[in-house]
Protein backbone atom coordinates (compact mmCIF):
# COMPACT_ATOMS: atom_id res chain seq x y z
CA UNK A 1 0.00 0.00 0.00
CA UNK A 2 1.52 3.43 -0.95
CA UNK A 3 0.91 6.09 1.53
CA UNK A 4 -0.57 8.54 -1.05
CA UNK A 5 -3.21 10.24 -0.05
CA UNK A 6 -5.98 9.52 -3.12
CA UNK A 7 -6.68 13.29 -3.25
CA UNK A 8 -3.79 14.41 -4.11
CA UNK A 9 -3.53 16.39 -6.80
CA UNK A 10 -0.64 15.23 -8.49
CA UNK A 11 0.21 12.29 -10.54
CA UNK A 12 1.15 8.80 -8.53
CA UNK A 13 5.21 8.05 -9.72
CA UNK A 14 5.18 4.49 -8.19
CA UNK A 15 1.90 3.81 -9.50
CA UNK A 16 2.22 5.50 -12.87
CA UNK A 17 5.46 3.55 -13.82
CA UNK A 18 4.12 0.42 -12.86
CA UNK A 19 1.67 1.02 -15.24
CA UNK A 20 3.87 2.42 -18.10
CA UNK A 21 6.02 -0.81 -17.95
CA UNK A 22 3.46 -2.75 -17.89
CA UNK A 23 1.19 -0.95 -20.90
CA UNK A 24 3.87 -0.18 -23.24
CA UNK A 25 4.66 -2.12 -26.25
CA UNK A 26 7.82 -3.36 -27.68
CA UNK A 27 9.38 -2.16 -31.13
CA UNK A 28 8.61 1.36 -31.28
CA UNK A 29 10.40 1.96 -33.73
CA UNK A 30 9.22 -0.59 -35.97
CA UNK A 31 5.68 0.37 -35.26
CA UNK A 32 6.52 4.19 -36.29
CA UNK A 33 8.50 2.64 -39.47
CA UNK A 34 5.24 0.57 -40.20
CA UNK A 35 2.99 3.85 -39.70
CA UNK A 36 4.81 6.22 -41.65
CA UNK A 37 4.65 3.59 -44.27
CA UNK A 38 1.52 3.70 -44.29
CA UNK A 39 0.94 6.95 -44.28
CA UNK A 40 3.04 7.77 -47.39
CA UNK A 41 0.59 5.75 -49.23
CA UNK A 42 -2.74 7.66 -47.56
CA UNK A 43 -3.85 10.10 -49.81
CA UNK A 44 -5.14 12.87 -47.45
CA UNK A 45 -9.02 14.19 -47.06
CA UNK A 46 -9.10 17.37 -49.68
CA UNK A 47 -11.71 20.19 -48.67
CA UNK A 48 -14.26 18.27 -51.34
CA UNK A 49 -13.99 14.96 -49.07
CA UNK A 50 -14.68 16.70 -46.26
CA UNK A 51 -17.99 18.43 -48.42
CA UNK A 52 -18.78 15.63 -49.64
CA UNK A 53 -18.98 13.68 -45.96
CA UNK A 54 -22.29 15.78 -46.13
CA UNK A 55 -23.39 15.27 -49.49
CA UNK A 56 -25.81 12.58 -48.29
CA UNK A 57 -27.45 14.59 -45.47
CA UNK A 58 -28.16 17.33 -47.99
CA UNK A 59 -29.54 15.53 -50.46
CA UNK A 60 -31.79 13.83 -48.11
CA UNK A 61 -33.05 17.36 -46.87
CA UNK A 62 -33.68 18.74 -50.35
CA UNK A 63 -35.47 15.94 -51.17
CA UNK A 64 -37.83 15.93 -48.18
CA UNK A 65 -38.22 19.64 -49.27
CA UNK A 66 -38.93 19.17 -52.69
CA UNK A 67 -41.37 16.62 -52.13
CA UNK A 68 -43.17 18.49 -49.51
CA UNK A 69 -43.05 21.91 -52.13
CA UNK A 70 -44.53 19.43 -54.24
CA UNK A 71 -47.08 18.58 -52.51
CA UNK A 72 -48.53 22.00 -51.25
CA UNK A 73 -47.92 22.95 -54.88
CA UNK A 74 -50.68 20.45 -56.21
CA UNK A 75 -53.00 20.74 -52.92
CA UNK A 76 -53.06 24.27 -53.99
CA UNK A 77 -53.58 23.73 -57.85
CA UNK A 78 -56.33 21.11 -57.11
CA UNK A 79 -58.17 23.39 -54.56
CA UNK A 80 -58.22 26.33 -57.30
CA UNK A 81 -59.66 24.30 -60.13
CA UNK A 82 -62.27 22.83 -58.03
CA UNK A 83 -65.80 24.59 -58.99
CA UNK A 84 -68.83 24.50 -57.06
CA UNK A 85 -70.72 22.37 -59.78
CA UNK A 86 -67.86 19.88 -59.93
CA UNK A 87 -68.36 19.19 -56.17
CA UNK A 88 -71.91 19.13 -55.91
CA UNK A 89 -71.19 16.47 -58.75
CA UNK A 90 -68.92 14.45 -57.16
CA UNK A 91 -70.24 14.72 -53.52
CA UNK A 92 -73.83 16.31 -53.68
CA UNK A 93 -75.25 19.31 -52.38
CA UNK A 94 -75.02 19.86 -48.37
CA UNK A 95 -79.00 19.32 -47.85
CA UNK A 96 -78.62 16.19 -49.25
CA UNK A 97 -75.22 15.31 -47.65
CA UNK A 98 -76.98 16.31 -44.79
CA UNK A 99 -80.65 14.33 -45.54
CA UNK A 100 -78.57 11.09 -45.52
CA UNK A 101 -79.27 9.23 -41.88
CA UNK A 102 -76.09 7.56 -40.40
CA UNK A 103 -72.65 9.10 -40.02
CA UNK A 104 -70.64 11.58 -42.25
CA UNK A 105 -67.58 10.57 -43.59
CA UNK A 106 -64.69 12.95 -43.16
CA UNK A 107 -64.67 13.90 -47.40
CA UNK A 108 -68.78 14.81 -46.73
CA UNK A 109 -68.36 17.05 -44.09
CA UNK A 110 -65.46 18.69 -46.25
CA UNK A 111 -68.02 19.31 -49.07
CA UNK A 112 -70.27 20.70 -46.47
CA UNK A 113 -67.97 23.11 -45.14
CA UNK A 114 -66.73 24.30 -48.15
CA UNK A 115 -69.82 24.18 -50.66
CA UNK A 116 -71.63 26.30 -47.66
CA UNK A 117 -68.70 28.31 -47.70
CA UNK A 118 -68.82 29.02 -51.87
CA UNK A 119 -72.31 29.40 -51.73
CA UNK A 120 -72.44 31.58 -48.98
CA UNK A 121 -69.62 33.75 -50.76
CA UNK A 122 -72.16 33.58 -54.14
CA UNK A 123 -74.89 35.14 -51.49
CA UNK A 124 -72.61 37.72 -50.57
CA UNK A 125 -71.74 39.15 -53.83
CA UNK A 126 -75.08 38.95 -55.08
CA UNK B 1 17.54 -4.74 -10.10
CA UNK B 2 13.85 -4.64 -9.34
CA UNK B 3 11.40 -6.75 -9.21
CA UNK B 4 9.31 -5.47 -12.01
CA UNK B 5 12.56 -5.71 -14.49
CA UNK B 6 12.56 -9.38 -13.69
CA UNK B 7 9.17 -10.18 -14.18
CA UNK B 8 6.95 -7.83 -16.52
CA UNK B 9 7.88 -8.16 -19.95
CA UNK B 10 10.33 -4.97 -20.10
CA UNK B 11 9.92 -1.97 -21.71
CA UNK B 12 11.97 -1.27 -25.32
CA UNK B 13 15.51 -0.68 -24.95
CA UNK B 14 14.85 2.19 -27.25
CA UNK B 15 13.55 5.50 -25.25
CA UNK B 16 10.63 7.05 -26.63
CA UNK B 17 10.52 10.88 -27.09
CA UNK B 18 7.22 10.84 -24.76
CA UNK B 19 8.50 8.83 -22.55
CA UNK B 20 10.75 11.15 -20.70
CA UNK B 21 9.69 12.78 -17.87
CA UNK B 22 6.62 14.06 -17.33
CA UNK B 23 7.74 17.34 -15.60
CA UNK B 24 6.67 19.68 -18.14
CA UNK B 25 3.67 17.97 -20.04
CA UNK B 26 2.94 21.30 -22.09
CA UNK B 27 6.71 21.91 -22.98
CA UNK B 28 6.26 20.45 -26.52
CA UNK B 29 2.92 22.00 -27.93
CA UNK B 30 4.25 24.78 -29.76
CA UNK B 31 6.69 22.51 -31.39
CA UNK B 32 4.04 20.22 -32.80
CA UNK B 33 1.92 23.07 -34.00
CA UNK B 34 4.92 23.81 -35.98
CA UNK B 35 4.97 20.08 -37.72
CA UNK B 36 1.28 19.89 -38.00
CA UNK B 37 0.76 23.03 -39.78
CA UNK B 38 4.04 21.44 -41.86
CA UNK B 39 1.82 18.46 -42.30
CA UNK B 40 -1.21 20.53 -43.24
CA UNK B 41 0.55 21.81 -46.10
CA UNK B 42 1.88 18.31 -47.02
CA UNK B 43 5.08 17.42 -45.38
CA UNK B 44 4.72 13.79 -44.70
CA UNK B 45 8.38 13.66 -43.04
CA UNK B 46 6.49 16.35 -40.29
CA UNK B 47 3.72 14.43 -39.79
CA UNK B 48 6.56 11.66 -38.68
CA UNK B 49 7.69 13.49 -36.32
CA UNK B 50 4.20 13.64 -34.53
CA UNK B 51 4.15 9.67 -35.07
CA UNK B 52 7.43 9.56 -32.96
CA UNK B 53 6.47 11.60 -30.40
CA UNK B 54 2.90 9.77 -30.14
CA UNK B 55 3.00 6.32 -31.06
CA UNK B 56 3.74 4.96 -27.50
CA UNK B 57 1.32 6.60 -25.49
CA UNK B 58 -1.01 6.05 -28.47
CA UNK B 59 -0.32 2.27 -28.28
CA UNK B 60 -0.63 2.38 -24.42
CA UNK B 61 -4.22 4.30 -24.66
CA UNK B 62 -5.26 2.24 -27.42
CA UNK B 63 -4.69 -1.01 -24.69
CA UNK B 64 -6.26 0.54 -21.75
CA UNK B 65 -9.60 0.53 -24.16
CA UNK B 66 -9.08 -2.36 -26.02
CA UNK B 67 -6.64 -4.77 -23.24
CA UNK B 68 -5.17 -6.73 -25.90
CA UNK B 69 -2.23 -5.54 -27.13
CA UNK B 70 -2.62 -6.67 -30.93
CA UNK B 71 -5.58 -5.09 -31.89
CA UNK B 72 -4.48 -1.51 -29.57
CA UNK B 73 -1.41 -1.45 -32.12
CA UNK B 74 -4.54 -1.78 -34.98
CA UNK B 75 -6.42 0.94 -33.34
CA UNK B 76 -2.98 3.36 -33.23
CA UNK B 77 -2.21 2.60 -36.60
CA UNK B 78 -5.96 3.42 -37.84
CA UNK B 79 -5.41 6.67 -35.70
CA UNK B 80 -2.57 8.49 -36.95
CA UNK B 81 -3.55 7.29 -40.45
CA UNK B 82 -7.22 9.13 -39.96
CA UNK B 83 -5.32 11.84 -38.19
CA UNK B 84 -3.09 12.41 -41.87
CA UNK B 85 -6.44 12.40 -43.90
CA UNK B 86 -8.00 14.90 -41.45
CA UNK B 87 -4.68 16.67 -40.71
CA UNK B 88 -6.86 20.05 -42.08
CA UNK B 89 -9.50 19.79 -39.81
CA UNK B 90 -6.49 20.69 -37.69
CA UNK B 91 -6.67 24.29 -35.82
CA UNK B 92 -3.03 25.19 -35.58
CA UNK B 93 -4.42 27.36 -32.56
CA UNK B 94 -5.24 24.93 -30.03
CA UNK B 95 -2.95 22.18 -28.85
CA UNK B 96 -2.33 19.08 -30.97
CA UNK B 97 -2.18 16.26 -28.46
CA UNK B 98 -6.14 16.62 -27.18
CA UNK B 99 -7.26 16.59 -31.00
CA UNK B 100 -5.02 13.65 -31.72
CA UNK B 101 -5.83 11.78 -28.37
CA UNK B 102 -9.55 12.32 -28.87
CA UNK B 103 -9.19 10.64 -32.62
CA UNK B 104 -7.00 7.33 -30.85
CA UNK B 105 -9.80 6.67 -28.09
CA UNK B 106 -12.29 7.11 -30.72
CA UNK B 107 -10.85 4.68 -32.90
CA UNK B 108 -10.25 1.75 -29.97
CA UNK B 109 -13.84 2.50 -29.23
CA UNK B 110 -14.69 1.74 -32.47
CA UNK B 111 -12.45 -1.33 -32.76
CA UNK B 112 -14.10 -2.82 -29.27
CA UNK B 113 -17.43 -1.94 -30.88
CA UNK B 114 -16.31 -4.21 -34.14
CA UNK B 115 -14.48 -6.63 -31.89
CA UNK B 116 -17.76 -7.20 -30.28
CA UNK B 117 -19.87 -7.73 -33.49
CA UNK B 118 -17.59 -9.90 -34.13
CA UNK B 119 -17.32 -12.37 -31.06
CA UNK B 120 -20.90 -12.52 -31.32
CA UNK B 121 -21.12 -14.84 -34.36
CA UNK B 122 -21.33 -18.03 -33.18
CA UNK B 123 -18.64 -20.40 -34.32
CA UNK B 124 -19.09 -23.47 -36.29
CA UNK B 125 -18.41 -26.63 -35.05
CA UNK B 126 -15.52 -27.55 -36.66
CA UNK B 127 -13.44 -24.41 -35.61
CA UNK B 128 -10.90 -25.35 -33.68
CA UNK B 129 -10.91 -22.13 -30.71
CA UNK B 130 -7.47 -20.25 -31.14
CA UNK B 131 -5.00 -20.06 -27.93
CA UNK B 132 -3.07 -17.62 -26.60
CA UNK B 133 -1.04 -15.68 -29.39
CA UNK B 134 2.24 -15.32 -28.46
CA UNK B 135 2.27 -11.62 -27.34
CA UNK B 136 -0.42 -12.99 -24.60
CA UNK B 137 2.03 -15.72 -23.50
CA UNK B 138 4.57 -14.07 -23.17
CA UNK B 139 2.85 -11.29 -21.23
CA UNK B 140 1.04 -13.72 -19.01
CA UNK B 141 3.68 -13.55 -15.93
CA UNK B 142 1.78 -13.36 -12.54
CA UNK B 143 2.19 -9.36 -12.01
CA UNK B 144 0.96 -9.01 -15.63
CA UNK B 145 -2.10 -11.05 -15.35
CA UNK B 146 -2.39 -8.90 -11.61
CA UNK B 147 -2.08 -5.29 -13.60
CA UNK B 148 -4.77 -6.35 -16.50
CA UNK B 149 -7.36 -8.02 -14.26
CA UNK B 150 -7.19 -4.58 -11.88
CA UNK B 151 -7.16 -2.24 -14.99
CA UNK B 152 -10.28 -4.67 -16.40
CA UNK B 153 -11.70 -4.12 -13.13
CA UNK B 154 -12.09 -0.34 -13.38
CA UNK B 155 -14.49 1.19 -15.80
CA UNK B 156 -12.93 2.71 -19.01
CA UNK B 157 -13.56 5.89 -17.95
CA UNK B 158 -11.29 5.68 -15.21
CA UNK B 159 -8.94 3.60 -16.71
CA UNK B 160 -8.44 6.32 -19.04
CA UNK B 161 -8.42 9.08 -16.74
CA UNK B 162 -5.40 7.09 -14.46
CA UNK B 163 -3.77 6.46 -17.57
CA UNK B 164 -3.76 9.61 -19.14
CA UNK B 165 -2.70 11.38 -15.37
CA UNK B 166 -0.62 9.05 -13.50
CA UNK B 167 1.28 7.95 -16.71
CA UNK B 168 0.90 10.07 -19.31
CA UNK B 169 1.30 13.05 -17.03
CA UNK B 170 -1.52 14.52 -18.52
CA UNK B 171 -3.69 18.24 -16.81
CA UNK B 172 -6.84 17.69 -15.78
CA UNK B 173 -7.98 20.14 -18.03
CA UNK B 174 -5.93 18.24 -20.75
CA UNK B 175 -8.32 14.68 -20.04
CA UNK B 176 -11.70 16.85 -19.59
CA UNK B 177 -10.91 17.96 -23.10
CA UNK B 178 -10.24 14.02 -24.88
CA UNK B 179 -12.79 12.43 -22.58
CA UNK B 180 -15.65 15.71 -23.16
CA UNK B 181 -16.08 15.50 -19.65
CA UNK B 182 -15.73 18.32 -16.73
CA UNK B 183 -12.90 19.11 -15.20
CA UNK B 184 -14.53 17.94 -11.96
CA UNK B 185 -15.27 14.53 -13.17
CA UNK B 186 -11.90 13.94 -14.38
CA UNK B 187 -10.44 14.75 -10.71
CA UNK B 188 -13.58 12.04 -9.43
CA UNK B 189 -12.35 9.62 -12.44
CA UNK B 190 -8.59 9.65 -11.48
CA UNK B 191 -10.00 9.14 -7.56
CA UNK B 192 -11.62 6.89 -7.71
CA UNK B 193 -9.42 4.21 -9.99
CA UNK B 194 -6.48 5.28 -8.66
CA UNK B 195 -7.75 3.77 -5.06
CA UNK B 196 -8.98 0.66 -6.83
CA UNK B 197 -5.28 -0.13 -8.49
CA UNK B 198 -3.62 1.22 -5.29
CA UNK B 199 -5.82 -1.43 -3.73
CA UNK B 200 -5.53 -4.00 -6.02
CA UNK B 201 -1.61 -3.73 -6.91
CA UNK B 202 -0.69 -2.10 -3.01
CA UNK B 203 1.65 -5.86 -2.76
CA UNK B 204 3.56 -5.15 -6.21
CA UNK B 205 3.73 -1.22 -5.87
CA UNK B 206 5.64 -2.01 -2.51
CA UNK B 207 8.11 -4.01 -3.55
CA UNK B 208 8.60 -1.07 -6.15
CA UNK B 209 8.76 1.05 -3.43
Amino acid sequence: MTDRNDFDGSPDRALGELLRQHLTPPDEAGFAARVMEQVRRTPRDSSWDVLAQWTPRGLAVAAVMLLAMGLGFVAATSRENATPETQSISAGSPTEILAVPGPLSDEQILTVVLEGGVRQDQGDRQ
Amino acid sequence: MGYAELVLPGPPPVVALDSRPKAHPHEASGEEGVYAVRAQAGDADAFGHLVQRYAAVARRVARVILQDPDDADDAAQDAFLAAWRKIDQYDPRRPFRPWFMKIVTNTARDLRRARRVRETRPLLPDVPSEGPTPAQKADSSIIGEQIDRALADLPERQRLAVIMFDVEGYAHADIAAILGVPQGTVRSLVFHGRRALRNALSPIIGDLK
